[in-house]
Formats: structure tokens, sequence, C-alpha cells
């Protein structure tokens, strides 16, 4: 869906992002990770068009974005919440908008009251406060009904109350299907909604993985408890599985993913209890590989 | 044409920009306009070129136009609206032949005000004289003004997208016709003809010692090609970070 390939961008001697390939997969939440100054910014203006690559390139639905038929009904962007002439109002931002991508001013109505920004439509944007801004710039991404959303850092100044909003709506947006890439330093946000993550540093890719997945492997451990625990302890071991520890009959597992050891066990017809990966945070993981 | 709508629908919902130029355009021209006709009107005979310096007057709203298609390309930048403009419409010289429709519209509306003013003027205080006509030549300066409103709305939002700052815009312009022109002009005597300056004037007509239209149009309308080429391509290799 949205693909990345040996992406290579400068600005004079700074490197942004150097030879960056990952892809983003059809109808999930990707969450885009990496310190302050990784690139991140810099990638989603590659795949939004608005940056030219020194090298390599960036494809949405298997074309670069300036070849889309029809851009803002195919892909919805927040990019920043100050994209707003401050003398217009929020309603005439998006009519605006709506005219240069042909939606009707129904629609206009329809993101205005999905945003629960209605009340505010007729003020300027220059009154408006940050989370209001950036509900305002995710009206504007979801004009056209687009199947693909990118998301710069969209809970950038919402309150607790509105992060929890944005959240609803993107899992729900999800839910329809569509495809999203959030970018967002706030990494409790991130474990909560998306399905995988992708991790970049100075530019350089880093790890791409399931959301869960990576969090444990930052943890060192699948949790795994069956009865027949020695049986499934020398399969593992043949696997060149490392067992991290266990006690009694629980394993705790490295290396491996809770989707190999469960059909490792079933296709050795052993019982489990329990398989999960360990309780830990995607932000240790995030903090133990861009170390 | 949806593109040249959002254009418009930019500037009039953001109408105080056009509004303070519009204001600052009518207190130009009305005060021309009074230095005109009121000492016009009290002499027994009017000056020869009276009726045609109205037409003068009145095109001191170049001035305003030109202002006006710089702030039409640089505002998108200066308040970063045109991250959405080229995400809504990634082939961006398509943006700028959509704002360049848009300049012209607006500019051509900027000029009514300033024409109604002093003819409205000149026919209320002399307008009674057998010696005041506004007639063929008038008409024919009128319609040179809106050609010309038309190219400087042009010229404006090339140089405003080509540089995407305001003051350096305006600067540039300014600086352009007031000091390098006139210097250029003094030092090289026989590059006159080829300078923006004189080719606007000629355009622009009314003025016997500017170069001829013919002469002025393609010159005028190669600096504009230029000028367009350059916007072009600067604004379709510019990162919008």
């Amino acid at each position: 869906m949205i693909e990345v390939e040996h992406l290579t961008k400068r600005f004079r001697n700074t490197t942004a992002v150097d030879d960056l390939s990952f892809k983003i997969r059809e109808g999930a939440i990707s969450g885009f990770l990496g310190p302050n100054g990784a690139g991140k910014t810099t990638t989603l203006r590659v795949v939004l068009g608005l940056v030219r690559p020194n090298a390599g390139r960036a494809t949405v639905m298997g074309r670069p974005y300036r070849e889309l038929d029809s851009p803002t009904r195919q892909v919805g962007a927040v990019l920043e919440a100050a994209n707003f002439h401050p003398g217009r109002s929020g309603r005439n931002h998006l009519r605006v908008l709506a005219a240069a991508t042909g939606a009707s001013t129904a629609r206009v109505d329809e993101v205005l009251a999905l945003v629960e920004l209605t009340e505010a439509a007729d003020r300027r944007a220059g009154g408006y406060s940050l989370g209001m801004r950036q509900r305002l710039s995710l009206a504007g991404a979801l004009l056209g009904d687009p199947q693909v959303l990118v998301l710069d850092e969209p809970a950038n100044g919402l309150d607790p109350q509105g992060i929890r909003w944005l959240r609803e709506l993107l899992l729900s947006l999800a839910a329809e299907g569509r495809t999203i890439l959030i970018s967002s330093h706030v990494l409790a946000e991130i474990e909560q909604i998306a399905d995988e993550v992708v991790i970049v540093h100075r530019g350089r890719f880093v790890a791409q993985a399931e959301t869960s997945e990576l969090a444990a492997r930052a943890s060192g451990g699948i949790r795994v408890r069956s009865p027949q625990v020695d049986r499934l302890r020398s399969l593992l071991a043949e696997g060149g599985i490392e067992i991290g520890s266990a006690e009694g009959d629980l394993l705790v597992v490295n290396g491996a993913t809770t989707a190999q050891i469960g059909e490792l066990a079933a296709a050795n017809q052993i019982v489990l209890h329990e398989l999960a990966a360990e309780a830990s945070s995607l932000e240790e993981a995030f903090l133990e590989l861009t170390a | 044409m949806r593109l040249v709508w959002a254009e418009l629908l930019k500037i009039a919902t953001a109408y105080r920009t056009l509004l303070g130029i519009l204001l600052a355009e009518i207190a130009v021209v009305t005060l021309g306009t009074i230095a005109h006709v009121h000492s016009a009107a009290r002499d027994p005979v009017l000056p020869p070129r009276f009726a045609p310096d109205l037409v003068g007057i009145a095109a001191t709203s170049i001035l305003f136009t030109t202002l006006l298609g710089v702030l039409i390309a640089t505002t998108e930048y200066r308040h970063g609206t045109i991250t959405l403009t080229f995400l809504a419409t990634p082939v961006r010289e398509r943006v700028l032949g959509a704002k360049a429709v848009a300049a012209i519209v607006a500019g051509e509306l900027l000029v009514v005000p300033a024409l109604v003013i002093p003819i409205v003027a000149a026919t209320i205080w002399v307008g009674d004289r057998p010696d005041y006509h506004f007639g063929g030549e008038e008409w024919g300066l009128v319609g040179r003004l809106f050609l010309t409103t038309a190219l400087v709305s042009m010229l404006g939002l090339f140089i405003g997208a080509a540089l995407t700052r305001q003051l350096g815009a305006i600067v540039l312009i300014l600086g352009w016709l007031l000091f390098v022109e006139p210097a250029i002009s003094a030092l090289l005597p026989g590059t006159t003809d080829y300078l923006i300056g004189p080719a606007l004037g000629g355009v622009l007509g009314g003025d016997t010692s500017a170069p001829s239209f013919g002469r002025s149009f393609p010159v005028f309308a190669a600096y504009l090609v230029a000028l367009g080429a350059l916007a072009v391509f600067l604004t379709r290799r510019r990162d919008i970070t």
C-alpha cells in the first residue's frame, strides 16, 4: 500500500534519510517511530510528493503520489497543525480544500461534525487552540474520504480527552479497512492502536515488526506455560531457539514469536496453558533499538 | 476551472488582504483625482491631455495589482497552506496556472474602482464643459489598462512564486523598477526600450515618451514568459518542508 525503497534525502550537508526501505501493509495501522531528527517527517513528505528524494522512491498504491489520479481522494494527510490562513474560518479553510479536490459542501459539514468542530467552524482558525487545529487538519485529511491516511504527530496539542477521541477515531477508521501510517513520539499511544511499527534512527531503518512482538523482543521473552515443558524445551533447543529462563512449567523464550512457538507446539501435540509476549512497553523496545 | 475557483475562494475568504489593497488604491486614486480634476476645473480651459490623464490616474492601480499578484503567490508560503495546496494538486504547474487566472480576475476587479473614481469625478466637476471629451482615445487607453493589469498580475505572481517571500518579492520589484532600471538606462541608453519599466509604459500608453505598443508588448511578453518559466521550474523543484 505504501512502499519506500532505498530512499535517501540530503539537505545540503545533512542526510535526513539514508537508504531507507519499508513497506506498510494494507488495512493496518502502522506506527512510524524514531527520535527527533530521525527523518520521519522528511520520509512522510517524500511519500506525499512534497519533498524530492536524492535517491530511491516512495509509492502509494503502487504509484508515486504525484501520479495518483485523485490524490486527496486516495490519501489524506495531516502534517502540521499550523497550515492555516489565520484570517480564514475553519469552515472556509475546508471549503477551499473541497473546491480544489471536488468534494461537496455537504462533505465539509460531515467532516466538521466528525471531528466535533461544527460549533467553532465559523470562527477564524487563527484563534483556534492547538487541539482544535489538529482536529481541523484531520477534517481536511478526511475530506476526500481516502483509503490511506498519513498522519504526522496527530496527537500534538491534544489534551487527554482529545487523545482518547483521536484513538477511537483512528480505530474506527481502521475498522473500515483504511490503511493508516502514523508517526508519533507518544509511544504509549502508538502501542495502543498500531498493529505494527517501523522504527527509524538517524535516517536509517532499524526495525519493523508487529507492535506486540517488538515489545516482547525488547523484554527478551515470550511466556510459555505447558504441562509438557521438558519436551517443549528440547524441541525449542533443536530449533535453535534460546530459552531465557525456566521455572516449573514456565519458560521464557527469546528470539521467537508467539506464532512460531504456537505452531511448533501444535505440530508436536504439546498442550499449552499460556502463550504470550511478556508484558513490556514499546518504549523499552524503542529505547533499546535506538540507543 | 475547479482549481481557479479554489484560488478565487482563497482570495475571497481571506478578504482582509484584498480589502487593504483596495482601500490603499482608492485612497491614492482619490487623492490623484482631486489634485488633477480640482486644479483643472479652476482653469477656463482644460489642459489638452486632461481626459487621457484621468486614465493615467487610474493606472496607478497597476502598483496594487502587482502587489496583489505577489501576495497571491507568497501568502500560501507564509502561512504554510502551500503544503495542502500541493497535496490536493501535486502537479504544481497546474496550481501556478490557476493562481495566474485568479490573479488576473482579482486584478481586473481592482481596476474598476480606480477607473470609476476619476471618470465619475470628472463627469461631475467638468462634464458639462464643452472642452471635456472622454472618447475613443481614452477608451482605447482603458482597454490597454485592462491588458496591462492582466500582465502585471502575472508578473507579480511569477516573481512571488519564484521567491516565495513577500517582502523579498516586493523589495525586488520596487528596487528593480525604481533604482536598477534607471541606472541601466542611464549607463546604457540603447537598452531602455528593452527594460520592464519602459515596456510597461509602452503597453499602458498615454505617455508620449514611452516606446510604442508594438515594440513594448513583445518585450513585456518575453519577460513574462521568462519569469513564468523560472517560477514553474523553481516551484516544481522546491521541497515543501
